[in-house]
């Protein structure tokens, strides 16, 4: 096998096996977030909502 | 478009559809249930900047993830092969590099700014501020032409289908859908959106070159490939299409220019909740910025060996048996079509999902991130910043609308010439050379005046000429300077054409360097401090 086909291989291999790992591990903590983020806009929501009732 | 024969033999079957289904009613429920969380352009375009690091990569990468990136990758591996993953490292060294030092990203989130053209106005003048919005604008739309027939094609190749009407037909209906959704939601739907996306492109990849792998064997496909290609099949360096500076091109283009300097990629940056999670996006995202090059053109290279192997299925993709046909709608296909013929039932319409996932995420991006600019940068800078946060965001919208009716005359009207990938390095960088040496002095260099902002703008525009549409109506154009030598080019230029007019052109006010600026958090707590 010629040199290049050779660390083609390899790199093709070892970034598939990296890529599992490093999206296992950003689809469980962007979970996590998407949860926090929404719950934070979500009570923005709500304060702005009580405070327009105020005003009005 | 499809031969007959491929038409007759593509898996696609009633349950891959209602999966499709599913997935685009899903999403644009998504869209409509984050409107209300929108209050002011803020929440709009960087979603409240609240986005922690894992979020971060997932919608940075679901982003950048797009189906023209995937139908691009997957072409230059079916007419170069295995030489091609070069494209792919250089892109992760680049980006892991920008992860490490920082360089642009971090000091850009510093000046707490929504675009890069704000950054401009901060550093510059409003002028430049103005001028830049309207050469990032002009060249993004422009390199986003081809996204909405690319995408149509490769969704017409899944179904099987042949006739031109109907990749008209699903251009229509994809663009319909994206408007729907960005236009309503802005950047709270597109972050959740791309989450999703993210997860269900990187299955969908990652299962896809494993059965192409199991259905013709790793030596089959590297026999037949390096049998084909010869020697070129492998080494980058040797493959006609390549060579050294196309080498160093796409670590420019890849790797820096496409983390660091150009929009859609910025505004997630812009959208981190601190500058520490912006270098962590970016140490993430380079193994992201690889796969999204590398796994789609191995499935290139498998729809190569299998058309090989299959030349009564593949007789469209080749000229005779050594060549493959220069046009670059039909090469766009192969891999679709490839897929049709190998996918179980199911597998195919996750397939599809996931690559309508990665088509509806890059889009609705791109047209936020455009829209914005022109609004933003352009019409409310001349408007003399007068513009109320409701007409921004109607202003918005109704861009958001109008890119879209060019997309599609766009995909119906323009002849592709060469292939995707070098048509969109090309775009792209007719603004991004200029910005990127507008960025990089303007933060790290302190004589960089307004005079030498506009020089390196106007001057990177000429990467125009990297364009084989625009090469070859020149009938004097030397046949071995292409798309990289002229990148490379120009790049120099507009540096060497910044440094000289700052020089003979200085501003007045002298500004210490942008880098240091402090941030908008900052700036309030020593008000606060002094209000104390």
């Amino acid at each position: 096998m010629n040199v290049w086909m050779f660390f083609w291989t390899i790199f093709l291999i070892a970034i598939i096996l990296i890529y599992i790992i490093v999206a296992a591990r950003i689809t469980w903590g962007g979970a996590k977030e998407i949860g926090t983020m929404l719950r934070r806009l979500d009570a923005e929501h709500h304060k702005q909502k009580s405070s327009n009732k105020k005003i009005s | 478009m499809l031969d007959a024969l491929l038409l007759a033999s593509s898996r696609f079957h009633t349950i891959d559809l209602v999966i499709i289904a599913a997935y685009l009613i899903g999403t644009t429920v998504v869209g409509f249930l984050a409107n209300r969380y929108i209050r002011d352009m803020s929440d709009y375009i960087v979603a409240g900047r609240s986005l922690g690091s894992s979020l971060g990569v997932a919608t940075m990468l679901g982003s950048e993830i797009g189906l023209v990136t995937v139908m691009y990758a997957a072409q230059k591996g079916f007419t170069t092969g295995f030489a091609a993953f070069h494209i792919g490292l250089m892109a992760g060294i680049g980006c892991l590099f920008i992860g490490l030092t920082g360089m642009i990203v971090t000091p850009l989130r510093r000046a707490g700014v929504k675009t890069i053209p704000e950054f401009y106005g901060q550093r510059f003048s409003r002028g430049v501020r103005i001028f830049g919005g309207i050469m990032m604008a002009a060249a993004g739309i422009l390199n986003m032409g081809a996204f909405l027939k690319t995408g149509a094609l490769f969704i017409s190749g899944l179904f099987g289908y042949e006739d031109a009407w109907t990749v008209n037909w699903i251009m229509a209906g994809l663009l319909g859908l994206v408007l729907l959704y960005t236009t309503l939601g802005g950047m709270v739907s597109v972050v959740i959106t791309d989450y999703f996306q993210f997860v269900v492109l990187s299955v969908g990849l990652v299962v896809c070159c494993m059965l192409a792998v199991n259905h013709l064997s790793w030596p089959t496909v590297v026999e037949t490939v390096n049998g084909f290609h010869g020697e070129d099949a492998v080494s980058p360096l040797a493959n006609k299409d390549f060579g050294l500076p196309y080498v160093i091109w796409s670590l420019f283009v890849f790797g820096i220019v496409s983390c660091a300097v150009w929009p859609t990629a910025v505004m997630r940056a812009c959208s981190m909740e601190n500058e520490a999670s912006v270098k962590t996006l970016y140490q993430w995202s380079a193994i992201g910025f690889v796969t999204r090059v590398v796994l789609p053109q191995f499935l290139g290279i498998c729809a190569l060996a299998y058309f090989i192997t299959n030349p009564d299925l593949g007789a469209r993709f080749f000229t005779d048996a050594s060549t493959i046909t220069n046009d670059g709608d039909i090469t766009l296909t192969a891999t679709p079509a490839f897929l049709s013929q190998i996918l179980p039932i199911g597998v195919l319409g996750l397939v599809a999902a996931g690559m309508l996932a990665a088509f509806m995420s890059t889009n609705d991006s791109y047209l936020l991130c455009w829209a914005a600019v022109i609004v933003e940068d352009i019409v409310d800078p001349i408007l003399g910043n007068r513009l109320s946060v409701v007409t921004k965001l109607w202003l918005a919208r109704g861009f958001i609308v109008l890119i879209g009716v060019y997309l599609f005359v766009f995909g119906l009207l323009y002849p592709m010439r060469q292939d995707l990938v070098d048509y969109l390095a090309v775009s792209g960088a007719i603004y991004s050379t200029g910005a990127f040496t507008v960025l990089m002095l303007g933060l790290y260099w302190k004589p960089a005046s307004s005079a030498g902002a506009y020089a390196a703008l106007a001057v990177g525009s000429l990467a125009i000429f990297g364009l084989e549409s625009v090469q070859s109506s020149i009938f004097f154009w030397p046949e071995q300077v292409g798309a990289a030598e002229v990148g490379l080019f120009v790049t120099f230029l507009a540096l060497l054409s910044m440094v000289f007019f700052s020089y003979v052109f200085p501003d007045k006010r002298q500004l210490k360097n942008a880098a240091d600026m402090v941030s908008e958090d900052e700036q309030l707590s020593s008000w606060k401090d002094y209000k104390k």
